[in-house]
């Protein structure tokens, strides 16, 4: 038995081991023209470098707003653009009906009203005191009672008023935020370009970004943003010496969708859906067995991700808030020869968190 | 053996008469390897495409060892790209239903009857194996790693890799003998 087992491996090892195939001239020629053209990487990385100076600006100018300029300047500037007129004299007119009924609204702002009431307020006045039909003592009962219920329709009128800009005022339409995020690492057995047993460890990616959200409704908002991702790995023969590290560098535009189902005063909680484009900025293999230079990894595409996670939120003031949001995200192959985590547990848990500035 | 080193230095520096001799010369073995590991012209074509790019990018890797060594290296880069190609496409795990009884004895025809089968006919058998056999046999025979090392390098365990092994060989010896017996006719 043993004979013609060695007989039949050694027939095809014999046979095959020099085995060569013909190969078509073109082959090389396409070989050698993908060798020579410049990498379509370098146009996503002018596209991704672009789209991402615009949300840096943006969130710098936002951040800047916010900083630089005093909070009252920036509340009355959103007031005055967000409360119409005309709501500001509706609050008057309902409060002063009864009495006030033939009160001209017509161009009238806030001040104009009230002069307009105190008119009134004398007018009734000088009316209640000419009236001589009515003895004395019951005309300053009356004209008492006048009084107050017109200070106090005036007061409630103001006070009504007030409520209403204050409400418009404080509604937040915009979020800036900063974010860090971490997702779980992994050791793996693999195979070296030799042939031999190596060990990679793919060590936790971390995340750093900025997110610029719109508030659609109550429950709803849009988020996008600028976020860098860092992979590294690090790959070790047997014995244990570090054959090689590697470093890979990613831009990405997240864009998702937040709702939230529970909205208190000092809390929320909401759950997030979406995707995520990513360039490669800076792909870079250091060979620590051989020459030790530093070698460009081959990531041409863009890496497409989905993601979805549940978000507590925690509102400390009405405009700053802290969040962390632990989630799932589904990397795309991107068909690099390059073993990332990404490749090897492409579906894989992440916990991110932040700070976010309302207005 | 100079001239090998040379063409290592002058694909290092980037030189492309230096690429294309380096292909010329072993293209065509490489593309078998590609074959023998994948059962599949079309996949071999592409990943050895891929793979004379990585040895391109990556040859300043590579540690010089005397004749012979820089062909190994290529050869092993390919069906380690061919191995990750497998085991991306699962295609390792397919299932086999074995009908029929395998024999403790792999016997083969006389020499003189199997010597006369040509190259191209063997190494279609071995591309028509499952795919696990395939890569068993592969890295057994051409390799040369032990079941230890390829239950390591396939997270099988070592049973499984010899019992593929000898599923493999059957396998062979059986499509040896139908082929013998179709000349015959």
């Amino acid at each position: 038995m043993k004979k013609n087992e060695d007989e039949l491996t050694e027939l095809f090892r014999s046979r095959l081991k020099k085995y060569e195939i013909p190969l078509q001239e073109e082959m090389w020629d396409k070989l050698e023209s993908e060798l020579s053209k410049p990498s379509p990487r370098k146009l996503y990385s002018a596209c991704f470098i672009a789209i991402a100076a615009i949300f840096l600006l943006l969130f710098a100018c936002s951040a800047s707003v916010w900083m630089f300029i005093p909070q009252e300047e920036i509340l009355s500037a959103l007031s005055e653009g967000t409360v119409p007129v005309v709501e500001k004299r509706t609050a008057m007119v309902k409060a002063g009906k009864s009495i006030l009924a033939e009160l001209p609204v017509e161009k009238c702002d806030e001040q104009e009203d009230i002069l307009k009431l105190e008119e009134v307020v004398e007018s009734n006045i000088a009316q209640i005191q000419s009236d001589s039909a009515i003895d004395k003592a019951q005309a300053d009962i009356r004209l008492k009672d006048s009084i107050r219920t017109l200070e106090y329709q005036l007061l409630e009128a103001m006070a009504q008023n007030q409520e209403e800009n204050i409400d418009v005022q404080f509604k937040n339409e915009w979020t800036v935020g900063l974010t860090a995020s971490i997702e779980k690492g992994k050791t793996i057995s693999s195979v070296g370009d030799n042939l031999e047993q190596i060990t990679i460890n793919h060590k936790s990616p971390i995340s750093f970004g900025i997110s610029i959200s719109k508030i659609l409704s109550d429950n709803l908002s849009l988020e996008s943003g600028l976020n860098y991702t860092l992979l590294r790995s690090e790959s070790k023969d047997l014995s244990g010496a570090t054959i090689d590290k590697q470093n890979i560098h990613f831009l990405g535009i997240p864009l998702k969708l937040n709702w939230t189902f529970i909205n208190k005063k000092d809390f929320d909680v909401y759950l997030s859906a979406g995707g995520m484009l990513e360039e490669c900025i800076s792909p870079k293999n250091d060979n620590c067995s051989g020459s030790g230079d530093e070698q460009p990894i081959s990531i041409d595409g863009l890496q497409c991700s989905l993601a979805s996670s549940i978000g507590l939120q925690y509102n400390a003031t009405q405009h700053l808030a802290f969040f962390a949001e632990p989630g799932v995200a589904y990397y795309f192959d991107d068909h690099t020869m390059a073993s990332t985590i990404r490749r090897e547990r492409p579906l894989n848990f992440n916990l991110r968190c932040g700070v976010k500035v309302m207005y | 053996m100079e001239d090998e080193l040379e063409l290592v230095k002058g694909c290092r520096a980037g030189d492309n008469a230096a690429r294309k001799s380096l292909y010329t010369l072993y293209s065509k073995r490489l593309l078998a390897v590609c074959y023998r590991y994948t059962g599949d012209i079309d996949v071999a074509h592409d990943l050895l495409h891929d793979g004379f790019i990585k040895i391109y990018k990556s040859i300043s890797k590579f540690n010089y060892r005397g004749e012979g060594s820089l062909e190994l290296w290529m050869s092993r880069l390919m069906a380690n790209l061919s191995l990750d190609y497998l085991k991306q496409r699962k295609k390792m795990q397919e299932v086999i239903v074995q009908e029929e009884e395998l024999p403790d004895v792999i016997e083969l025809p006389e020499k003189e009857l199997y010597e006369g089968i040509s190259d191209v006919q063997l190494m279609l058998f071995v591309t028509e194996l499952p795919t696990g056999y395939r890569t068993v046999f592969n890295l057994y025979v051409f390799e040369e790693k032990t079941h230890k090392e390829i239950a390591s390098m396939l997270n099988i365990n070592e049973h499984s890799s010899t019992s593929q092994l000898h599923r493999a060989k059957c396998m062979l010896a059986k499509r040896i003998k139908e082929y013998i017996r179709n000349e015959e006719k």
